[in-house]
């Protein structure tokens, strides 16, 4: 009965869902890791008056609640990295608050550590106006497919549901702004730590198949894609999103009516939403209502203005570079992290620890996750948990003995498509697409080493 | 019950993809969509945010040009940026995607940012 730490995960994919989620509540709750030390938190002495915890406590049956955290600290590369803590959102659990208006919330990451999917309640959520609709009638509610097809089509949510193939996909769903705050240089836009990601089972039709039933005609060469949120201010740009029709053809992209088993959350884009496996979830459009196939390419301000990265290798430029070519944003890279640590844990010393946490290939599956406890300089395989199909998180973990001192843990991710992440940090003035290999520095030893270079030694 | 799915994991890691097929209990099982089931009409309500900006000489030309498209916090979790990256900043606001910003209130509030950005929460509010 005990709750060590590797069975509260599901590694192997296989634990019930519900239980579990419910029991890694207080898990993620009591954990202080997003809890900054000094925080400007209100009196918290009056949430723990006595804590009423005998000596042997890790057993006991009924756990008094937990102190309630009210704030998280984000990894940023720079202030301010304080956020509070929020479950005053529809459908949502507690999540990091970036933005009341427009709605944006982060994952906190320890919810990553309890299951390679992710709730629903505790998805990140993400949009660019605030006038996101607080009702949604699936009666009325009319999906269009227009432009250059032979019949237009306007599908009712039953139509929708019933009238084509069903099919499943677990995909990563990652914001290219995710980590955004990471940038050095800083740059504007919203600071993100890592958690503008999560990884669901989307349940949806394949757009091929509606796009076949209104009749693709010649000339078409890209799909675009709008929701029903709209711009708070006269004559600012829609949110719309446009694929070449190749990709929109593609076997893999879906318009999704359920996540993880459910219907989605309204701000995870209920009742549909676009699903694109392999790329950004700027092209995830949310409330999907309308598909306009083009004859020119879209020069919607989201594409040939925004949401656009460097011509370049990783998109990366030199910070301050101009003139320099940009494409619309597209494929994810790898990236891998730890979820059992963070930044400054203490381990004890002569003795084996586990690393774990979650990777996935971008576009592509994961080949194989590398670890390393000396800072990078040699590196082993780690152990990877069930494959979900490529377009997943993974699971990973591995047992080591560190070193002694501060010792910097890292991770790092190589796709099948044979992309391994890189150890130098992308940059490019909209912080989008950062992969750079993660590191988490901990402490082996003891309070005495904490810090101290001389006692480390 | 730990112990019982950790058996059941070993017999997984044993098994592989057969043994996923047969688990009683797979991933979802209990809260599964059929694809008759219809979704239901949803209304939710949306908490608000009405906090002006942290009260230093500049506050007010904010409040009346910044809060209708977003809350105060969304610019104050912004990092420390040069004065050149924040009047890009409101120029893109102005531009692409047209906040009613009045030219004469731009100075003023470039000035207020590049004097409170990068501060810590705890510290304006």
């Amino acid at each position: 009965m005990s709750v060590c730490l590797s069975s509260r995960r599901r590694f192997l994919g296989q634990t019930a869902a519900l239980g579990l989620i419910g029991a890694s509540a207080q898990a993620w709750a009591e954990d202080p890791s997003e809890a900054p030390k000094a925080a400007p938190a209100p009196p918290a002495a009056a949430e723990s008056p006595a804590k009423p915890t005998p000596d042997g406590r890790p057993l006991a049956e009924p756990e008094p609640p937990p102190p309630e955290t009210t704030s998280a600290t984000l990894p940023l590369a720079g202030g301010p990295k304080d956020r509070p803590l929020t479950k005053d959102f529809p459908q949502k659990g507690t999540m990091i608050l970036q933005s009341t208006r427009p709605p944006v919330l982060e994952t906190p990451f320890k919810v990553f550590d309890d299951d390679v999917f992710t709730p629903n309640n505790r998805f990140y959520v993400s949009w660019h106006w605030g006038a996101v609709p607080i009702t949604v009638d699936t009666t009325s509610f009319r999906l269009a497919v227009r432009g250059n097809v032979t019949r237009p089509l306007s599908l009712s949510l039953s139509d929708l549901m019933t009238g084509f193939p069903k099919v499943e996909v677990a995909a990563v769903d990652q914001a290219a702004g995710n980590s955004r705050g990471l940038f050095q240089p800083r740059v504007p836009g919203i600071q993100w730590g890592n958690g503008a990601i999560g990884n669901a089972k989307w349940t949806g039709v394949r757009l091929r198949d509606v796009l076949d039933r209104a009749g693709v005609k010649p000339g078409t060469v890209q799909v675009r894609f709008n929701g029903m949120d709209q711009p708070v201010v006269p004559g600012a740009p829609d949110y719309m999103k446009s694929l070449e029709l190749a990709r929109a053809m593609n076997d893999e992209t879906i318009i999704a009516f359920a996540m993880n088993g459910a219907p989605l959350p309204l701000l995870n884009g209920f009742p549909l939403r676009l699903v694109v496996p392999g790329w950004y979830a700027n092209y995830w459009v949310k409330m999907l209502s309308d598909i306009e196939l083009l004859t020119e390419p879209d020069d919607n301000y989201w594409m040939a203005v925004a949401d656009r990265v460097p011509d370049t290798p990783r998109a990366d430029v030199a910070p301050g570079a101009v003139g320099y070519r940009t494409v619309p944003l597209g494929r994810m890279t790898p990236r891998s992290f730890f979820t059992n640590l963070k930044n400054g844990d203490k381990l004890p010393p002569d003795k084996q620890a586990q690393a774990r946490g979650i990777a996935f290939g971008g576009d592509n599956g994961v080949a194989r996750v590398e670890f390393s406890s000396d800072g990078g300089q040699r590196w082993s395989a780690a152990k990877l948990g069930m494959d979900y199909g490529r377009y997943s998180f993974r699971q990973w973990e591995t047992m080591f003995k560190p070193a002694t001192g501060n010792v910097t843990l890292m991770v790092r991710c190589t796709s099948t498509g044979g992309v391994t992440q890189p150890d130098v940090a992308n940059w490019n003035p909209s912080g989008l697409m950062r992969n750079v290999i993660e590191s988490v520095n901990v402490v082996v030893g003891g309070d005495e080493a904490g810090g101290d270079d001389a006692a480390a030694q | 019950m730990q112990q019982h799915n950790k058996a059941r994991a070993i017999r997984v890691l044993a098994c592989g993809a057969v043994a996923l097929a047969l688990a009683p209990q797979p991933a979802f099982a209990k809260k599964k969509m059929s694809a008759s089931e219809s979704l239901k009409p949803l209304t939710v309500e949306m908490p608000t945010n009405n906090d002006v900006f942290p009260d230093r000489p500049g506050a007010e030309t904010l409040d009346r040009n910044c809060l209708g498209c977003h809350s105060a916090e969304t610019v104050m979790n912004q990092p420390a940026l040069p004065k050149a990256a924040w009047e890009a900043e409101i120029e893109k606001m102005r531009t692409a995607y047209k906040a009613p910003i009045n030219p004469e209130d731009v100075d003023g509030i470039v000035t207020y940012l590049v004097g409170t950005n990068g501060i810590a929460r705890s510290k304006w509010r």
